[in-house]
């Protein structure tokens, strides 16, 4: 039988190898603990529910692949939903489409219905977009959201600024 | 309130309009073999139709609530007389085509319950519906080889009742120290039973479970539903 060591999120032990069972139990704990707030931050870094179910879903099944080398699963889940996230929206005309569409509101705020957040945000450039979302739905500390963004500290007080400052041109807040 | 707070607070109200979507065997289905979402939804939905009546119902032997005797096995044909000694090779199926288990052997295993713990556990990992290809494969002889099996069950006609699924061994008759006829069914999403369905097992002390499903033994239980099972 191989080893069972089982690194818990957060958890900085060693790595050993871990029973595919084993793995399978803790990573379906991980699943069910972590997928609707993962869910819930990619919908609002990508603007589409159905974009981010499969961003999320691939990034568990990204984790559960490198599972044992891991320390920090959850932190590496993060990391990787968000940069999921970023791949689509380079990939995304469509998101180009809905900037033009915002710009073109901007001018008449009551022409928004109830997806102004999510068109508003999706008119931002992507890392503020995402500093907003990682600092203030998330509350995660500039440190945490730097990690993520592969930036530093003081560059997500910048986004966040710059963001807010934006967002503000489109939507009343 | 400042301008944070109240982003905070749109925020939160935006992420509150999010549906819970989480599904564990999806996971496991990409863990297989990826396939575009738009063919994925188009296999589930084939397959609830099926599921839904117009198939008539599992083809592994499925019966509403009904785990009697009567439900044929999957396979087919006639019981056979398995009470003479088992075979040597674990491809061959200890059991055949079967109604019934066969009597025990004159020599059980020394710790028969562990063995039956390590056999139920073989068996659900196994037939279960939501378990990764690497452990499932380790509950089957030359289980390593059947990936693209699980991959055809995973999304073929039958996915949704496949991926649902929850093994229960129900009765372990060892023929020998080493070898076992199983009895076991499937319980199902939609809250029905398929099986009865019988297969055996083998001990393979190098193994990972200690006992293991015979490759023809698992073949035989899953050919029905429409799958290539290679040699």
């Amino acid at each position: 039988m191989e080893t069972v060591a089982v690194s818990g999120p957060g958890d900085d032990r060693g790595l050993a190898p871990v029973a595919p069972e084993e793995r399978w139990t803790a990573f379906a704990e991980l699943y069910r603990a972590e997928h609707n707030r993962m869910l819930r931050v990619a919908v609002l870094l990508t603007g589409s529910t159905e974009v981010a179910q499969d961003v999320v879903q691939d990034s568990f099944v990204r984790l559960y692949r490198r599972w044992d080398d891991v320390r920090d699963p959850s932190g590496y889940l993060y990391r990787i939903v968000v940069n999921g996230c970023r791949t689509h929206h380079r990939r995304a005309a469509r998101e180009q489409r809905a900037r033009e569409r915002v710009s073109r509101a901007a001018s008449d705020v009551s022409v928004l219905g109830a997806d102004e957040l999510r068109d508003a945000l999706a008119s931002l450039p992507y890392r503020q977009r995402a500093a907003l979302v990682l600092r203030f739905y998330d509350d995660r500390s500039e440190a945490d959201a730097a990690e993520a963004l592969g930036c530093r500290p003081g560059t997500v007080g910048s986004l966040v600024h710059r963001g807010i400052t934006q967002l503000k041109k489109v939507i009343e807040l | 309130m400042s301008d944070d707070d109240r982003l905070r607070e749109r925020l939160r109200r935006e992420a509150d309009r999010v549906p819970d979507l989480a599904d564990l065997d999806d996971v496991a289905v990409r863990l297989g073999r990826r396939r575009p979402v738009r063919e994925r939804r188009l296999l589930a939905l084939v397959a609830l139709a099926l599921v839904a009546g117009i198939g008539g119902g599992f083809a592994l032997g499925r019966s509403h609530s009904n785990h009697g005797k009567a439900v044929s096995v999957a396979g087919g044909g006639d019981a056979e007389d398995t009470t003479t000694s088992p075979p040597t090779n674990p491809t061959t199926m200890l059991t055949g085509p079967a109604h019934t288990l066969p009597p025990p052997g004159p020599d059980q295993p020394a710790d028969p319950d562990t063995a039956r713990r390590q056999i139920a556990k073989a068996y659900a990992t196994a037939y279960d519906g939501d378990v990764p290809d690497d452990l499932r494969s380790k509950a089957i002889e030359d289980g390593a080889g059947l990936t693209g099996v699980f991959e055809q069950l995973r999304t073929g006609s039958f996915a949704a009742p496949v991926r649902s699924a929850r093994t229960v061994v129900d009765e372990i008759v060892f023929l020998s120290p080493t070898r076992a006829a199983v009895e076991f069914h499937s319980r199902l999403g939609d809250g029905s039973t398929s099986g009865p369905y019988f297969g055996d097992a083998f001990l393979d002390a190098a193994g990972y479970f200690g006992w293991e499903i015979s490759h023809a033994s698992y073949c035989q239980i899953i050919i029905p539903a429409g799958v290539h099972c290679p040699e």
